[in-house]
């Protein structure tokens, strides 16, 4: 037995019995088939027909990637302040 | 009791934070769609008594102006109010009235049915999907169920294990189902036409809502995989959508001779080697059929581990070089197995949370980006008549440096250089917000 192969056997046992029991394969509030079927059915379907005729005079890739990064921004910004905000609250 | 500093952080926080609240907004407006399961709600109780449904409500519409759906308040399941269809008010002769349900894949519309006295009375039902030429239709006869009797019906539209887009109708113990026309893939509006013999049948319809309740009848309305069995339906995983449904349990096979765990079925030596599965021999309880152990294929693995080089045709100094190189990386290569296991371990963490979630979420941003990629058409309508913008004014070139430009890829940058400008100008406020 090589020496890769008792680390391979023990990075595998970690993640078999301490990493992969713990990992839940459905959210309590959403599971994941009602989490997908939402995403790739109607979600996706109203999107398409709500944009889609945007794409004569809109390069639509590029809008969706700047609104993307626009509420991703946004959120990681209100993330910190409301961070900031609950510690203030706290101290009064 | 908060104290004025508190109160000011509180009341301040809105206000400063309106863009993130106004695109989670409309985000959530996009997606309250995709939330509900009933193509659409209304119990009718809200409309006056005697009124046209095509002026019932915003959502209402009629074919030609003219419906033949009325609300009325002679005959209610429930409430105060029912639309019912008669002949004898002045309409066209073929009415549809719409219900713009919005884009609806899986959805179920419970609702009650009365036919009166008739006897030719029909209902029909089309969901129509967002392009409005493909759509799958439901009809129901007074001859199918008992009239003078309300009955219990559900509209249900849902994909099945294969690539069609069904819809189904239930009127008491009467039920039917269509495919849907290829390429349906949702529900935008419904429409709703119906029929009798003289003019004084009637048709009722009243209270559409939501149906939300699991059970070995309704195995479509089972969102999770416990609720689903515990009612004895089964969890089934649909390969062209790539998630799970509930669907009812699969009508159990005949018990006659066959493939696999049916070769146990076949009585005779002739009849059992025909099968492919299956052998023929006596393991102590007599001669009976068999079936054969499949042969498992071996794991399909995308990592290899490399050979070691081969000295068999070396001499001399370069054959113990190699052997020695050999043995130093053997020494470290791991083996196949091991390689294996740490394939399948890794693959495990597929189905796991956030893995399963974040690859639904690239799958769906990569098919959204594909199919807006795609250039389609914009529908308007000018005093009832339907039509299409023309874009022909798109395709008039230009030169531009000497070289020939249309008006369409001139635009496209135009409006592509003002969303980057607007986005620059929120990326340099976000950058002094932060320092």
């Amino acid at each position: 037995m090589s020496i890769a192969d008792i680390i391979l056997g023990l990075v595998t046992w970690t993640f078999q019995k301490l990493v992969l029991p713990v990992l839940p394969t459905n959210l309590p509030a959403l599971s994941y088939s009602e989490f997908n079927s939402i995403l790739s059915g109607t979600l996706k379907h109203n999107l398409i027909y709500s944009f889609s005729g945007l794409s004569q005079l809109f390069n639509l890739k590029l809008l969706f990637i700047l609104l993307g990064s626009i509420i991703i921004g946004e959120l990681l910004y209100w993330l910190v302040k409301a961070g900031f905000f609950l510690v203030k609250l706290i101290r009064g | 009791m908060l104290s004025n500093q508190q109160n000011k952080l509180i009341w301040g926080f809105i206000p400063r934070h309106l863009i993130l609240i106004v695109c989670i907004a409309i985000f959530l407006f996009l997606g309250s769609n995709a939330l509900g399961i009933a193509h659409f709600e209304d119990d009718l109780d809200s409309y006056a008594d005697d009124v046209k449904m095509d002026s019932a409500g915003d959502e209402w519409t009629s074919s030609c102006g003219n419906s033949r759906w009325w609300s009325v308040d002679d005959k209610v399941f429930t409430g105060t109010r029912a639309m019912n269809w008669t002949i004898w008010r002045e309409g066209c002769n073929d009415i549809t009235n719409t219900f713009t349900t919005g884009g609806k894949t899986n959805a179920t519309t419970q609702f009650y049915m009365y036919f009166k006295d008739t006897t030719g009375g029909t209902v029909t039902f089309v969901f129509y999907d967002y392009n409005k030429t493909h759509g799958c239709s439901v009809q129901v006869d007074d001859g199918d169920v008992a009239i003078n009797s309300w009955h219990e019906s559900y509209l249900k539209t849902w994909f099945d294990g294969e690539s069609n887009f069904l819809c189904s109708l239930d009127v008491g113990f009467f039920s039917t189902q269509s495919t849907g026309t290829a390429q349906t893939v949702s529900t935008t509006q419904l429409y709703i036409s119906g029929s009798v013999g003289a003019e004084d049948e009637w048709i009722y319809l009243d209270d559409f809502q939501r149906y939300s309740l699991c059970d070995i009848d309704h195995c479509y309305n089972c969102l999770d995989s416990t609720t689903c069995e515990a009612e004895g339906c089964s969890w089934y995983f649909l390969f062209y959508k790539q998630i799970f449904t509930c669907i009812p349990p699969p009508e159990i096979d005949p018990e006659e001779c066959g493939e696999f765990y049916k070769c146990l079925y076949c009585l005779t030596q002739e009849a059992c080697e025909e099968m492919m599965t299956c052998f023929w021999t006596d393991i102590g309880l007599g001669d009976q059929c068999y079936q054969e152990e499949p042969a498992i294929p071996p794991s399909q693995v995308e990592w290899e581990v490399p050979e070691l080089e081969e000295c068999g045709e070396l001499s001399g100094t370069e054959y113990w070089l190699c052997e020695i190189k050999n043995d130093i990386a053997g020494f470290f290569l791991p083996s196949q197995e091991k390689v294996n296991a740490l394939y399948q371990t890794l693959g495990a963490f597929k189905d796991k949370f956030p893995i399963n979630y974040i690859s639904s979420m690239t799958s769906f941003f990569s098919e959204v980006t594909e199919s807006l990629e795609s250039t389609t058409t914009i529908p308007i309508e000018i005093l009832g008549q339907d039509s299409e913008v023309n874009f022909t004014l798109w395709d008039a070139t230009t030169t531009i440096g000497g070289e020939e430009e249309s008006l369409k890829n001139i635009l496209f940058d135009f409006t592509s250089v003002l969303v980057l400008f607007g986005w620059f100008t929120w990326l340099i406020s976000m950058v002094r917000r932060f320092f």
